[in-house]
């Protein structure tokens, strides 16, 4: 088992301490820990920790929503810790990057025996890591004009535990929505972009009818297959409010 | 690096400026390393998974969680600890500082989380260094703090990072400054070598009968010393609090009645291999009907819980009749409330260490009463219980939870089999899912009131779920019986408080305990009388608070005030206009008057002891039975004394065993034990005493027709002498207390107790300083007085003595001990004979503002105002420190604590899933302000004050969620999803109303008219 930040794996190792693995320890090497401002993209190193991008200059504004989603993660203890790449691994509905990855349509290098490759960030929170492969760095487009916003909902706001996060990724060109992006986390194994309320944004000028347009499609669309509590109904409920918000904020940026 | 888990690693690192070597199995964490392998105490375990940040450190200049790294992954690197700040190269300056101001303001109580919490505040003061409440705030909210509410720290690293001067008091706290230092060390944190580790196999059923259990497996496990099931106990099997009832089993013999019995022990080498031999332990159960509702529990046909019935304490309270005064009554107004369960969420783990010492055993855990658990174990373990000794410094929270045995019994049984030291700390999960909760509570109400809003009267129906066994819960039902009508006057009330048996977890008290609930009770029909009859929620409590205030006999007390009015104007006063939310939230503001007990008697006469010594040296001690779980003792017992005679030096505060040994101050006070014939009878007298709620609570029990009150009245009437008789005799014959059967600190009367005894110990030592001074200096006592360093004559200062001076003119120490009595408490049911009631109350008002998402169910907390009568403020900071942190436990409980139970067991799991509120919860300005009454039954006029606000809270937030929402809370905790189908509920009164243009009981226009 790889490690990097440690901060799902080592509590698992720590209760379970008789389970027989192998660890590997990722954590100190160093092209892993880089942060790269390429032409045409972001390379954020597997083992960044989200404290590190929460705050880093490099991430605003372009990529807000994932300085967002990687500063609402845990609590600064747990941040300073865990890792961009570990996060992109953790399949749980309650992973708090993969939405904005999404939305920023992000991608991953993976690293095996036949050398580097780079899949979409859906494919790897979808069907895991491959097997004999290492994440290396998590690549994030350009976007030229591109605003996003990420919004979590947990019922604590330090180390809550996520029950619904959104995100939304889009450009203005005169006036009107261009490549609108939306994910949402938290409903079901791993975080989905709803593929209609895009639909619903793309080439529309900015309208607050709009916004409730779209919340309540997204609201609506959005696969729920987690077993509560809460109840599907009230994390359907989280969805739209959490639309509403990051458009609004997206509108104001 | 790549290693098989099991590997031994080597590694070497830099702590706290120390190069350290060592080999270690590759699966140890950075925490176990340090604290278990290395001794660096002050690196606490809390929950293990990140959440609670009492494992803090710096790892290269940043702050991690040390339980979330495994300590290979610090290999080469530099480690700073709680203890070790001085060697963070870049500040040692500003971390001093920043000590000396967290002492300062008393930001800590039991002091657990303290080093985690320093490494964080250190690591801001030298990284951020803003003085931005918010940006600390955020900084710190990886670090729960169960005690303080955490204001107090967040404003002791404002003040640091100001460079504020400190104010000048924490020279004073020698023990606090410990904790903050990370050198004062905790049950758990004791590691004896070669110690084994003890494991526990709990019921798999909430209920069933054991058909059989084979060890042999676990027992072949390697490493495995014992497995121990009730058949290896050599004395009686016996645990719990046995004031009531004798009827929880150490171990189970063949029935299970919930999660939380205990099956089997294991002791091994290692923790793995115990373990394992717990999941090797075969047990073949047959499950059987199982009750987890009190109403359930009620009915004829319910599965019976015990070996009798169901209802295992009833208490009614009468006065007046209220059949006809609800006749009389304009409206009636009825609801039903309902509190959760919660966990007491201690940050320490429960459990700890022991061993033999020669003849005697050890057992290092969290207690509050050393007596209790002593007879406990040496019941268990058939020894004499001077051989046994309970060890208790400090521990890392209580609030009320080791009242009652915990896991000494099990630690010691184990210790007792293998002749080896054991360590028995439960899991975090464990402690969640299998140990004892706060006393879920149900609640019916009528009360009837005229049309201008006067009280007439109140009749409930209330109930405490008592879980499997008795335990403590007829007291808490006493407590509901006692303050069921709140801080209100209401001239009639038929009441009936009961006790039952479910299969549910076995409850403890837990601040406050039965006046939070009873209090959420009378407040929210209060609230819902308001809303109902339109008017203002103010107005309605101010015309019905008490008008006077009644000792501890129920007599008037003509002279005394009674603060009601006076906290509710204040708290008015200081919320002022109510502030606007943000758009698209909705506004609500909750106010909450309380009334809750402090000094709970127990129906007994109460006695505390203290000694106040000095020694050769000139140093002061103050000792007495009383372990400190944070609730300050230890600072104002201490300060008390050095204020009282004038000293310059505050003194050192230690629990004696030598008062443990012998709590009624006999054996110190006299210089040899007591009789044997003497202490026998003593013994025979406190068993009368205590059987005597037995036959008292099964006459109520069996008190189901109103009618009977008189006759029962007549049947309880020797019961009720002979209760007196015996109190008279025995406060004539023996000088000790009763003390041995009761739980010492409860009901917020350690400090004012403890503090009393130590007054009157103060008073003899002054004597006896006088006396032996007279004789040395030649002069009338009566011209020599108390100086700092001595004693002086009055008109000639330079004849004076010192301390160290009189001690040698003694020739030794000189000492001498106090006492501090508790009256009986009151007769609350004549019917009963039931003398158990408090003697006292304190008073507290309220109030907050808050936002409430309608669509979502999030609640901002805008505004939190308290006020409380606290009698005579001893200490301000320590008082503000409790006030706020109960207010913080009690939002907890009103907003996020949820023990979540499916058929008795649990399904909250872990810290991340149990919310105790972190820094961000709680809201950023809680206004305290105190009033003195100087009426309180503490040293000069004092009263308790920790429980009153976790009582409080917890009412104050339902009622601004009933303002915002139009809809009133019937439970607590009220989760956002519970908020919003509340919110849902009331829209569809709304179009209900709009529709059929009836109006609804319960949502007047007037309501918001605060």
């Amino acid at each position: 088992m790889l490690l990097a930040g440690g901060t799902v794996v080592v509590p698992e190792i720590a209760q379970q301490g008789d389970a027989r693995l192998t660890l590997i320890d990722i954590g100190s090497i160093a092209p892993l820990q880089t942060f790269i401002q390429a032409d045409g993209y972001l390379q954020i190193g597997a083992t960044v920790s989200l404290a590190r991008i929460a705050s880093s200059p490099e991430a605003q504004p372009r990529y807000t929503a994932l300085a967002q989603a990687a500063a609402t993660v845990g609590n600064p203890n747990v941040r300073s810790a865990a890792t961009i790449g570990g996060n992109v691994a953790f399949r749980r509905p309650v992973a708090d990057l993969p939405p904005a990855l999404l939305a920023l349509g992000a991608e991953v290098l993976l690293y095996g025996l036949d050398g580097l490759e780079s899949r979409p960030v859906l494919q790897v929170i979808t069907d895991g890591v491959p097997a004999a492969r290492l994440i290396t760095a998590v690549r994030i487009p350009h976007g030229s004009g591109q605003r996003s916003a990420f919004l979590k909902f947990a019922w604590r706001q330090a180390s809550g535990q996520t029950i619904v996060n959104v995100a939304v990724a889009l450009c203005v060109v005169g006036g009107l929505i261009a490549g609108p992006r939306l994910a949402i986390g938290g409903l079901c194994r791993h975080a989905t972009r709803v593929l209609a309320a895009e639909q619903a944004l793309e080439g529309r000028p900015w309208s607050d009818d709009l916004m409730e347009e779209v919340a309540r499609i997204a609201a609506a669309q959005v696969t729920c297959d987690v077993v509560g509590p809460p109840s599907e109904a009230y994390r359907r409920r989280l969805v739209m409010a959490g639309v509403r918000r990051i458009l609004a904020d997206v509108a104001k940026s | 690096m790549i290693v098989e888990h099991t590997d031994l690693v080597n590694i070497a690192l830099i702590v706290n400026g120390r190069p350290i070597e060592h080999v270690v199995p590759a699966a140890t964490t950075l925490q176990h390393f340090l604290h278990h392998i290395m001794g660096y105490y002050d690196v606490k375990f809390g929950c293990g998974e990140g959440v609670c940040g009492a494992c803090t450190v710096l790892l290269d200049g940043e702050a991690v969680a040390s339980c979330l790294m495994l300590a290979a992954q610090a290999q080469g690197r530099t480690v700073i600890t709680g203890a070790g700040l001085k060697h963070a190269a870049t500040a040692a300056a500003q971390v001093s500082a920043l000590q000396t101001q967290l002492v300062d303001r008393e930001a800590f109580q039991c002091g657990y989380c303290a080093p985690g919490m320093v490494v964080k505040a250190a690591h801001y003061v030298m990284s951020d260094n803003r003085p931005d409440p918010m940006a600390i705030r955020r900084a710190l909210s990886g670090n729960i703090c169960r005690c303080s509410g955490y204001q107090q720290i967040v404003e002791a690293i404002v003040a640091a990072t100001t460079g504020d001067a400190p104010l000048g008091t924490a020279k004073s706290r020698d023990d606090l400054r410990s904790k903050v230092e990370g050198t004062a060390h905790y049950p758990t944190d004791r590691q004896v070598e070669n110690a084994l580790v003890g494991s526990i196999l709990w019921s798999e059923w909430p209920s069933a009968r054991i058909q059989n259990i084979h060890t042999e497996a676990a027992a072949a496990v390697p490493g495995v010393v014992a497995v121990l099931t009730c058949r290896d106990i050599p004395g009686q099997n016996l645990t719990g609090t046995t004031i009531f009832a004798a009827d929880q089993p150490l171990l189970v013999v063949d029935r299970v009645r919930s999660m939380g019995d205990v099956v089997a022990l294991v002791a091994a080498h290692t923790a793995a291999a115990a373990r394992e031999a717990v999941r090797r332990i075969q047990v073949t159960y047959e499950p059987l009907p199982a009750v987890h509702d009190v109403l359930e529990a009620l009915a004829p046909d319910a599965p019976k819980v015990g070996s009798r019935g169901n209802v295992i304490a009833q208490f009614t309270h009468v006065k007046g009749n209220t059949e006809v005064a609800l006749r009389q009554a304009d409206t009636i107004v009825e609801g039903t409330f309902r509190c959760t369960m919660n966990d007491h969420a201690c940050m320490e783990l429960e459990g700890g260490t022991g061993w033999w010492e020669g003849e005697d055993m050890v057992l290092v855990v969290p207690s509050l009463t050393p007596h209790v658990a002593r007879a406990g174990v040496a019941r268990a373990l058939k020894l004499a219980e001077e051989r046994i000794r309970i060890v208790t410094p400090r521990m890392g929270g209580s609030f009320g939870k080791y009242l009652i045995p915990s896991v000494e019994g099990y630690l010691a049984l184990l210790v007792q089999a293998t002749g080896n030291p054991v360590r028995l700390v439960l899991e975090r999960d464990e402690i969640l899912a299998r140990r004892v909760k706060r006393h879920p509570f149900l609640g019916q109400y009528r009360l009837g009131l005229r049309r201008d809003g006067t009280f007439m009267a109140l009749d409930a129906d209330v109930f405490a779920d008592a879980g499997p066994y008795v335990s403590l819960t007829p007291t808490v039902v006493s407590v509901f019986a006692d303050e069921i009508a709140g801080a209100y006057d209401i001239p009639t009330l038929r009441v009936r408080a009961r006790g039952v048996l479910t299969n549910n977890l076995l409850p403890a008290p837990m601040r406050g305990y039965g006046s939070q609930q009873i209090n959420f009770g009378i407040e929210s029909i209060v609230e819902k009388a308001a809303r109902t009859l339109g008017m203002d929620p103010a107005e309605i409590r101010r015309k019905n608070y008490l008008r006077t205030r009644t000792d501890g006999q129920g007599r008037p007390l003509p002279e005394s005030q009674i603060a009601l009015t006076g906290t509710l104007d204040r708290v008015l006063q200081r919320l002022g206009p109510r502030p606007q939310p943000p758009v698209g939230w909705l506004g609500g503001r909750g106010l909450a008057t309380i009334k809750a007990k402090y000094g709970y008697p127990y129906g007994m006469r109460d006695r505390f002891v203290a000694r106040v010594s000095v020694n050769s040296d000139g140093r002061f001690l103050v000792e007495s039975d009383v372990p400190d779980s944070g609730t300050g003792i230890t600072a104002g017992v201490t300060r008390l004394v050095a204020d009282h005679l004038g000293l310059d030096e505050i003194p050192q505060y230690e629990v004696s065993q030598a008062l443990i040994d012998d709590p009624s101050g006999f054996l110190i006070g006299h210089g040899h034990r007591p009789s044997r014939m003497r202490a026998m009878a003593y013994r025979f007298v406190e068993r009368l005493q205590t059987v005597q709620a037995g036959p008292a609570l099964a006459v109520t029990v069996r008190l189901e027709a109103w009618r009977l009150v008189k006759l029962m009245r007549l049947i309880a009437w020797p019961v009720n002498l002979l209760n007196s008789a015996v109190n008279w005799a025995k406060a004539r014959l023996f000088p000790f207390g009763l003390d041995s059967y009761i739980p010492r600190t409860s009901g917020s009367r350690g400090m004012f107790m403890v503090g009393r005894a130590a007054l009157n110990a103060a008073d003899g030592l002054r004597q006896v300083a006088l006396t032996v001074a007279a004789s040395s200096l030649g002069l009338p006592s009566e011209q020599l007085q108390l100086t700092g360093g001595g004693v002086q004559q009055r008109s000639e200062p330079s004849h004076r003595v010192t301390w160290a001076q009189l001690v040698r003119e003694a020739g030794g120490t000189l000492a001498a001990l106090g006492e501090a009595h508790l009256p009986p408490g009151w007769l609350l049911d004549p019917a009963t004979g039931n003398y158990i009631g408090s003697v006292d109350y304190m008073y507290a008002s309220h109030g907050c503002d808050i936002a409430v998402h309608p669509e979502t169910g999030e609640v901002q907390i805008l505004r939190y105002v308290a006020c409380q009568d606290v009698g005579r403020i001893l200490n301000p900071e320590t008082i503000r420190g409790q006030i706020i942190g109960g207010i913080a436990m009690g939002l907890g409980q009103a907003l996020w604590e949820n023990i979540v139970m499916d058929h008795g067991r649990v399904q909250t799991v872990g810290l991340h899933d149990y919310l105790v509120p972190t820094s961000l919860e709680i809201p950023r300005d809680i206004e305290v302000e105190l009033l003195e009454s100087a009426d309180g039954l503490g040293p000069g006029g004092a009263k308790g004050v920790a429980e009153a606000a976790a009582v409080a809270a917890p009412s104050a937030m339902a009622h601004a969620l009933y303002d915002a929402l139009g809809r009133q809370p019937s439970h607590i905790p009220m989760t956002p999803e519970d908020i919003v189908e509340a919110m849902l509920g009331a829209k569809g009164d709304e179009e209900e109303r709009r529709a059929t243009g009836v109006s609804r009981q319960g949502s007047p226009p007037g309501g918001k008219g605060v």
